[in-house]
């Protein structure tokens, strides 16, 4: 009876996990659709009035606030009860995370963390003395 | 045009742990979501004991463009074994070098059943410089501050030296230095709240500072000199077109009287439509941008 309890138990845990992977890579799509629409119509618009519409404001933050809470709910689903923050982070929990995301086909790539960051004029910045009770 | 720029992003996240060994029973979690050039990322605290795990720090900024390169500074232990913990994140950029950064100060108690306190958070512009080297944080147990490089009032300064130093002893109060040399004080003057200037101004500056004063202020430098008959004080003249969203047909000419107290410490003591007896001559800004390492912004008295 109680092997049973235990088998539906962590069944019913893997289907949450499943279900909040697949709630997260639909949020990833939908608002990766949004943002391919909303480029397109801004573009148009700005095409024919010379500006960019400012209607779009705040809408990619919104997309952005709901992949994020999808992400935060599949990631609270793991976080193991009855193990110390130091056991978590010394253990393989990160890279199973990180594997689960790769099967999903939704892992970070290498390339966004290379950020173009290009350099400008150059300025003149001095060193100074710090300041003291006697100044 | 980078590929990066091309690919609207969201199509991919990212999750990152952190551990420091002063918090033994606090994971720092920080989700990474995919962006047009970047990641934007949250951080997320958990507590750890017995009974399971606590959420116990949530922050993220919301944005159209994303924050991310997250950073985790923790201070030394004050007299009662508390630390601040710094959480800072740089904007997400194609290509521009002028930046915005957010920040978080979070207190930690010693004993991981007092929950972390949330003391400041905020967000700032800023220039980064030729070599990366445009902000620099510099923590101690019970302070903030922050060096930054920003735009001028005047568009024709490229960038200007800004420090924010933030105590914590008794609530969260800005002190000096708030600036590092007369014209930027002036600049800080107009652009700061009178709740942050008050105490370094001469109260029949008020008045002037209700007229003036908007988080953006623009205009243009008319004069900047050292008053020939006015020991420590500075003369300095702008030309204000635009005040807050508020674009005037005519700019207004004012001249600030600016007293260096010595120590990086400053006073608005004066401010007229016309130039101040004893402040002869002409002369500009200084081109110069003074800048404290992060040991002497720990060590400022």
């Amino acid at each position: 009876m109680r092997r049973a309890i235990a088998f539906l138990l962590a069944a019913g845990t893997v289907f949450g996990q499943d279900a909040a992977l697949a709630r997260l890579k639909q949020e990833l799509k939908t608002a990766r659709d949004q943002e391919i629409s909303a480029e397109r119509k801004a573009q148009a618009e700005k095409e024919k009035t010379g500006v960019w519409p400012e209607a779009e404001q705040g809408l990619s933050a919104a997309r952005i606030a709901r992949v994020h809470t999808a992400l935060l709910s599949w990631i609270e689903l793991q976080l193991p009860m009855g193990r110390s923050a130091a056991a978590i982070k010394s253990s393989d929990w990160e890279a199973a995370i990180h594997s689960q995301l790769a099967a999903a086909g939704i892992a970070e790539k290498s390339r966004r963390l290379r950020q173009t960051r290009r350099k400008c004029r150059s300025i003149s910045k001095i060193p100074v003395l710090i300041p003291s009770a006697s100044h | 045009m980078p590929l990066d720029f091309e690919d609207p992003g969201f199509d991919s996240v990212s999750v990152a742990l952190s551990w420091k060994p002063e918090l033994p029973d606090v994971l720092l979690v920080t989700p990474g979501v995919g962006v047009r050039c970047g990641e934007d990322q949250a951080v997320y605290g958990y507590q750890f004991d017995a009974n399971g795990w606590a959420r116990v720090i949530s922050d993220h900024t919301a944005s159209d463009f994303g924050y991310g390169w997250a950073r985790f500074e923790l201070s030394d232990a004050d007299g009662h074994g508390r630390r601040l913990l710094l959480i800072q994140r740089a904007s997400v950029q194609c290509e521009s070098t002028w930046m915005g950064a957010t920040y978080s100060v979070f207190r930690m108690a010693s004993d991981s059943a007092t929950p972390p306190v949330s003391l400041l958070s905020g967000e700032h512009g800023f220039w980064m410089g030729n070599d990366d080297d445009g902000l620099v944080f510099a923590l101690k147990p019970d302070e903030l501050i922050i060096e930054l490089l920003d735009s001028s009032v005047d568009s024709g300064v490229h960038n200007r030296t800004q420090i924010h130093r933030y105590n914590f002893v008794d609530g969260v109060k800005r002190i000096d230095p708030v600036a590092l040399q007369p014209h930027d004080f002036a600049e800080e003057w107009l652009t700061r709240p009178w709740s942050e200037m008050q105490s370094r101004s001469a109260p029949n500056t008020q008045k002037w500072h209700a007229k003036l004063h908007a988080d953006l202020v623009l205009g243009e430098y008319t004069n900047v000199v050292l008053c020939a008959a006015k020991p420590d004080r500075w003369s300095i003249g702008f030309d204000i077109d635009l005040i807050g969203e508020n674009r005037l047909k005519e700019p207004i000419g004012v001249h600030l009287l600016v007293r260096d107290l010595g120590n990086y410490r400053f006073e608005m003591e004066a401010v007229s439509d016309s130039e101040f007896e004893g402040c002869p001559g002409e002369g500009a800004p200084s081109d110069k941008h003074p800048w404290l390492s992060v040991e002497q912004l720990k060590a400022l008295p």
